[in-house]
């Protein structure tokens, strides 16, 4: 048993060190804190339902109080189970919009060029803000022409002629809006010498379900996928995935929050760099040309929770020429679908504050993420490009 | 995954050990099950402040032989006095070079801090903006009167008392408070008004005209103090302060969350990734494997975590630094104490669970002084054989009771320093 | 409907009354409100704080009578009767969970069928339940049960009861002396006619005067009847106590068998507690009985049974009390005890007028054990006034939560919850329409800077051990941690203490937790005790020099055959 998992809110000694670690509590007032939202209400709740505070929905679900704490009380999962078991459920169209990723990609991306156009229409914007309830000067993801799905089944070159496979699952952001992602992560992995299938069935993660409190629908998805996914792993040894936070939900929302049973297959899911750096410790090759750039490294809330980043910067360092900062572990505040709510949206910003200081002090001319939404956030409040590493390498490629 | 040191434990031995070997070029990952002590630390480092016999000492330095005499497992008489030293020298020296500015001097001897219930006592460094005063049993005041301010309503630090405590030392004080509309929306909160969130509030730029405009108010006397909640992510605010309003202003450390620990604590940990140091946040080692289990000494070959699942670390060296009980260094069930990640071996404990604590709540907790069992070079031993890649340091030892003894920065500092020694001698 | 403010400690001293009443746990709080309510001039002495002896110190379990149905049916049915009064008369202290009765595989199962039919004798409601919906109801409860039955057992704050009590005969014009020990009781001839008192905070020493003086003071009357110049023979003997870190179950769990060791799990507010052993000590341990390592370990491998999640659970705190067993009169051996109330005039029984002592019974009749004593007391001063303390509520419980919490408006709904969870209507008294007052101090049991000020100004507070038994301050998992600090800043700020007195306050409050906290020496509590240790004699720099009653030095308990004074 993963003794990071083998915990409970018990043993929360009450040090306060999470409290420091919270990007909302420092700008929110009305969400009192991990702490107090987590192991100390939990136990106020097992008393009494009335203790159940409505402000828990202003938790991000980053998991850095996780992180932070030294009891390995999972306070971020205490929060979000307490949501699922007594909040009221979610009527917000807006909330519904922002969290049907599978639902609104697929529509969006049928007219993706007036999707697009339309969305960053003033009429549109101020119909969005006025009625929905996301801010006006938010940019919006743009939506692809094509999904990444149906570049994969027309146009990718033919994978059935790598001996090795493995399974990528995708994610929606590759799928709807970034599918040059996904091409990267084929051209990388077919240079190493792995071919790539897709999930048969792929749908979203779940996590922007979670965080609106559409538990039952998230729920469905994680049951779909665990089902597309034991399918897969019986041909193939291995699920990679593009996205941090993808990745976490499947390793541990699923089981943590949604109760999902993911034992059999939770170390077979891996993030893309985790996947490389197995081949090239395989012996397997990838030649790098000089990218004479300074790079900055923003871990995102869900890699930190994942640790994994040490993949990622291993990776990055082969690249010859690049002068690589790792910048302390701070959230942008975007946190999925969070900031892109008007009510969040002020929070988000003063949230992210102090990282897009340190990224505009530190003098880089690219930053680095393995979050998707952590892109949009840091591209809209610093005016620089952020990538996943993913594309970086593949870049880099010779 | 290949790396010259893995560092377990992220508190003070675990970054001044990992600092020290990326400066010699080593690669290094550190690994922490949570964050660490520091948050709730005073903002001082104690060294020695008191013999196991409650002798107080002023001198550390000319200490230490007694020390050698009544507590032979103390990490200082292994290693011995003149070692002790040296390190003790070089710890203030890399403490200034990382860039957290600290008073006072082994050399010299302990100062005086003053702590949230107002008392002083001995210490051997403080951070350049925190209260201190010369002195050992008595302090030297350079003030006749001081002004404590406060923030309105902060529980965190009570001025009432440390005024009582002052003024029984001989310093004259006058309380006042203050707020900032920023923090009165900060307040609003029940749970989070507290050091680290203010300091926040206050350290930003546009409230620190007003913070200074509120402190002119508190001028009349000749010192200020003021809780430990400003000065966070901007550490000279405080001199500037002083330069401001023409006076010296300290801070005092609060109840936790400790605004000048966890102060440090960041400070570390940048210096870690400014030299490329690999973070391993929230991970935890499951497994482990010697090279030649039966071999005469043992090697750690690879060590599996809960985070990395089935790819293993391999490191040259491994530097032990869990921390105690609370860190989760160590262990204890009903009937055993365990070091937690290797089972290493401890010093000798009772077997008797009675025997580990005491009824008076001011005595000597025997569990205070648990630990590894190391040799001069901080190199560990499992059933008795030599683990040669495996150096501990920190609270994960024994021999010691940092409490009462007031050495659990200093141990940490220079077990560290030594551990980090032993890795580049086998370089 | 405002809610008028009531000060519970008296400030003026009292030199003349009707009654005197010494000893403030539920059985004396209760006594001054009967005889208060009855129009009775009373005061009550207590030599600590309110509720510290047996009160405090047992499960807080209303019981429905169902433990006693099949030994004791008197008991039995005074528990039952009792528990519906309690119901309704206190209702902010009381949580009605129901409890049920389980037989695991090693008990009789024949057993159930005699325990059914004996409390459906004695008026319980008792209901057996399939295996399978017994673990529905109570998920935590040892799934290999075999059988369960579902009786009307609940929960009931002690503290909380007690202060209600002593607040409704304050309001009706009782006094109450918290504090003040009873040195020695004034005689005239074979009369008694007052106490000498001890003001154990000023330090002086008075006399005053009644007609009737009342021992209600637990296992503590065997020592106020010699100086009276009585015998009264008790039995004390330890009962221990483990509380777990949250509330593992949602009702009462008893094992379905003849009573014995570590066999009801209790849920109490946010914790829940195991109980307990017996343990016959001497009188001269009954101020300084420690908890044995040993009692701990067959609580928690007894309580088990019970509740298997009780293994893993983190433990907090234990404690022991004496129960208050009093030698069967009618026994010629000595050696029996009664279960019962005991009322004892001493008038009849010992040729000393004016004076009587009442006590063994159970936390759940200490209402009708003071409807006893007062109707004698009534009978001596020829007062014919009835009782009707079964049915007049008592401060707090006149108005359900719902409406209550209409009329308190803090800015966290968390910290409105508990607020009127603890003070019931009188909840408005709290100050909590400022940020400043909705501040947390205590964050585990969620105490407001407003209530903690409440009961200072209010309820009869003179340290911070007394502000825990009032609002819970320092009962959660931490045990006082952090809030301690801040309440100790508090109290300096309201003048409850100087400043240079502060450290000791704090390190006498430290000392106190530690005596229940040193046998639990591992897992999650060690830790925790380590970080106390840290913050407090390292950080903020106290020592046993600044404890105003140090610990005595290290004995060794001598476990004693029962021994009489």
């Amino acid at each position: 048993m993963n003794p990071l998992l083998s915990t409970n809110f018990d043993a929360c000694t009450k040090c306060t060190i999470c409290t420091e670690y919270c990007p909302v509590s420092q700008v929110r007032p009305a969400f009192a804190g991990p702490k107090q939202s987590g192991p100390d209400g939990e136990r106020q709740r097992l008393k009494d339902a009335a203790f159940y505070s409505e402000a828990l929905k202003y938790c991000t679900n980053c998991k850095r109080c996780e992180v932070a704490c030294p009891s390995n009380v999972h306070i971020g999962d205490e929060i979000a189970l307490a949501r699922k078991k007594f909040a009221p459920y979610n009527l917000s169209p807006r909330d519904a919009i922002l969290s049907h990723t599978d639902f609104m990609g697929s529509m969006a991306t049928m007219a993706a060029p007036i999707v697009n156009f339309m969305a960053n229409l003033a009429p549109t914007k101020f119909f969005l803000d006025k009625f929905l309830g996301i801010p006006s000067w938010r940019s919006f993801p743009r939506y692809a022409n094509k999904t990444f799905r149906a570049w994969f089944s027309d146009n990718a070159p033919d994978q059935s002629v790598y001996k090795d496979t493995v399974t990528l699952f995708h994610g929606c952001f590759v799928n709807y809006n970034n599918p040059s992602l996904g091409k990267d992560a084929l051209k990388l992995l077919n240079a190493l010498g792995v071919g790539v299938r897709l999930l048969a069935g792929e749908r979203c993660c779940g996590v922007p379900l979670i965080a609106s409190g559409f538990f039952q629908d998230a729920l469905d998805n994680a049951t779909t996928n665990k089902a597309s996914i034991e399918k897969a792993l019986e041909n193939t040894e291995r699920i990679v995935i593009p996205s941090s936070t993808c990745t976490m939900t499947l390793r541990d929302e699923y089981p943590e929050v949604l109760q999902i049973d993911n034992s059999s297959w939770r170390d077979r899911i891996d993030l893309l760099p985790r996947y490389f750096y197995r081949l090239l410790e395989e012996g397997r090759e990838l030649k790098f040309k000089p990218m004479e750039k300074v790079v900055a490294y923003h871990t995102a809330c869900h890699m930190e929770k994942l640790g994994w980043t040490a993949y990622s910067i291993d990776l990055l360092r082969l690249i010859p020429g690049i002068k690589l900062i790792l910048l302390p572990s701070l959230c942008c505040g975007i946190a999925g679908t969070y900031g892109f709510k008007k009510e969040n949206s002020p929070t988000a910003q003063k949230i992210g504050e102090p990282l897009f200081d340190l990224i505009k002090g530190s003098g880089c001319s690219l930053v680095v993420s393995e979050c998707e939404t952590c892109k949009m956030q840091i591209e809209m409040c610093t005016g620089l490009p952020c990538e996943n590493p993913v594309t970086i390498l593949a870049d880099a490629l010779i | 995954m290949r790396f010259d040191v893995v560092v377990m434990g992220g508190g003070l031995a675990g970054y001044t050990c990992a600092i020290t070997l990326l400066d010699s070029g080593l690669s290094c990952a550190l690994m922490s099950i949570g964050q660490s002590a520091l948050h709730f630390s005073s903002g001082s480092m104690d060294f020695l402040n008191a013999l196991p016999n409650g002798e107080r000492v002023y001198k550390p330095e000319a200490a230490l032989e007694k020390l050698k005499e009544l507590a032979p497992e103390h990490p200082y008489s292994l290693m011995g006095a003149e070692k002790t030293k040296a390190m003790a020298l070089e710890a203030e020296r890399l403490l200034n070079n990382w860039g957290i500015l600290v008073s006072g001097s082994f050399t010299e001897g302990n100062h005086l801090r003053l702590s949230p219930m107002g008392k002083l006592l001995p210490t051997w460094l403080s951070q350049k903006d925190v209260f201190w005063v010369k002195g050992d049993e008595k302090p030297l005041w350079e003030w006749k009167k001081v002004s404590i301010v406060t923030v309105k309503d902060f529980l965190d630090f009570s001025p009432e008392i440390i005024s009582a405590q002052l003024n029984d030392l001989g310093l004259q004080t006058k309380i006042s408070s203050f707020t900032l509309p920023d923090l009165e929306i900060l307040r609003e909160n029940p749970s989070e008004f507290r050091s680290v969130n203010i300091a926040r509030v206050l350290d930003k730029k546009e409230n620190r005209p007003l913070v200074l405009a509120e402190l002119k108010k508190a001028t009349d006397c000749d010192a200020l103090i003021l809780p430990a909640c400003l000065g966070l992510n901007h550490p000279s605010f405080i001199s500037e302060l002083s330069k401001e309003l023409g006076i010296p202003v300290r801070i005092v450390p609060t109840l936790a969350p400790s605004m000048v620990g966890a102060r440090i604590n960041n400070h570390l940990h940048r210096e870690f990734l400014a030299r490329g140091g690999v973070s391993m946040p929230k991970d935890v080692a499951t497994a482990y494997t010697f090279k030649d289990p039966d071999a005469e000494t043992l090697t750690i070959e690879k060590i599996f975590t809960a985070n990395h699942g089935d790819i293993p670390i391999r490191p040259r060296h491994v530097i032990l630094a869990t921390g105690s009980f609370f860190s989760k260094g160590l262990y204890a069930d009903m009937g055993k104490i365990k070091e937690a990640v290797f089972e290493l071996d401890l010093l000798d404990y009772p077997d008797q669970r009675e025997e580990w604590t005491k009824y008076d709540f001011f005595a000597p907790q025997p569990y205070a002084g648990f630990g590894v069992k190391v040799d001069e070079n901080m190199r560990t031993f499992k059933k008795g054989k030599l683990v040669t890649n495996l150096k501990a340091a920190g609270l994960v030892l024994g021999g010691f009771n940092p409490v009462l003894q007031g050495c659990g920065a200093g141990v940490a500092l220079v077990t560290a320093l030594v551990a980090a020694q032993s890795v580049l001698a086998e370089e | 409907m405002t809610v008028e403010p009531l000060v519970l400690g008296a400030l003026e001293r009292t030199t003349e009354t009707d009654v005197i009443i010494i000893g403030g746990g539920a059985t004396g709080a209760g006594l001054a409100r009967d005889c208060s309510r009855r129009g009775i001039k009373c005061v009550l002495f207590e030599r600590g704080d309110l509720a510290t002896g047996a009160t405090g110190r047992n499960h807080g379990l209303l019981h429905s009578g169902a433990r006693y149905a099949v030994t004791d049916r008197d008991s039995a049915k005074e528990c039952i009767e009792e528990n519906y009064i309690l119901r309704k008369i206190a209702r902010h202290c009381v949580d009605e969970t129901d409890g049920l009765f389980i037989t695991l595989p090693e008990d009789d199962l024949e057993y159930q069928k005699n325990f059914i039919k004996a409390c459906q004798d004695a008026g319980i409601a008792a209901e057996a339940l399939e295996p399978k919906d017994a673990k529905e109801l109570e998920p935590s409860a040892n799934p290999s049960l075999i059988g369960a039955v579902k009786v009307p057992d609940g929960v009931i704050d002690p503290f909380r009861l007690t202060v209600a009590n002593m607040l409704d005969a304050v309001k009706h014009g009782a006094k109450c002396y918290t504090y003040h020990e009873v040195m020695a009781i004034l005689k005239e001839g074979a009369r008694v006619v007052g106490v000498r008192v001890l003001d154990k905070l000023s330090k002086e020493e008075y006399e005053v005067r009644a007609q009737v003086v009342v021992n209600a003071s637990g296992i503590w009357g065997t020592l106020i009847g010699s100086l009276a110049g009585v015998d009264i023979k008790m039995f004390p003997t330890r009962g221990t106590l483990l509380i777990m870190g949250h509330r593992i179950n949602q009702l009462v769990i008893n094992r379905c068998r003849k009573p014995a060791d570590a066999d009801i799990l209790v849920p109490g507010d946010t914790v829940c507690l195991i109980g307990t052993t017996s343990i016959p000590i001497k009188f001269s341990q009954l101020d300084t009985t420690r908890v044995s390592y040993q009692e701990v370990e067959l609580l928690i491998t007894e309580g088990a049974k019970l509740c298997p999640k009780l293994t893993t659970a983190r433990k907090i705190r234990c404690y022991a009390g004496s129960r208050p067993l009093v030698a069967d009169e009618a026994d010629t051996t000595g050696r029996k005890t009664s279960r019962h109330l005991v009322l004892m005039d001493h008038e009849k029984r010992d040729g000393l007028s004016g004076f009587i002592t009442i006590t063994g019974g159970k936390l759940i009749t200490y209402r009708l054990m003071a409807e006893k004593a007062t109707d004698l007391i009534c009978e001596k001063l020829k007062l014919k006034v009835p009782c009707d303390t079964a049915t007049a509520v008592l401060p707090g419980s006149g108005e359900s939560p719902d409406k209550i919490l209409r009329k308190v408006a803090p800015l966290a709904p968390t910290v409105r919850a508990a607020i009127v969870s603890r003070h019931g209507d009188l909840a408005p008294l709290v100050e909590s329409d400022t940020p400043s007052a909705s501040s947390l101090v205590c964050e585990c049991e969620l105490v407001s800077v407003g209530e903690i000020k409440h009961a200072i100004e209010s309820l009869a507070v003179h340290n911070l051990v007394d502000l825990r038994r009032r609002v819970r301050i320092g009962m959660g998992p931490c045990q006082g941690e952090l809030c301690v600090g801040r309440a100790t800043g508090l109290m300096t700020a309201a003048k409850l203490c100087t400043p240079d007195k502060a450290p000791g306050e704090l390190a006498s409050f430290l000392e106190e937790r530690w005596k229940g906290i040193y046998p639990l020496n591992w897992g999650e509590t060690i830790r925790e005790s380590e970080f106390v240790m840290w913050l407090y004699q390292s950080i903020c720099g106290l020592t046993r020099a600044d404890s105003p009653n140090p610990a005595p030095p290290e004995h060794l308990e001598d476990e004693a055959p029962t021994e009489s004074p």
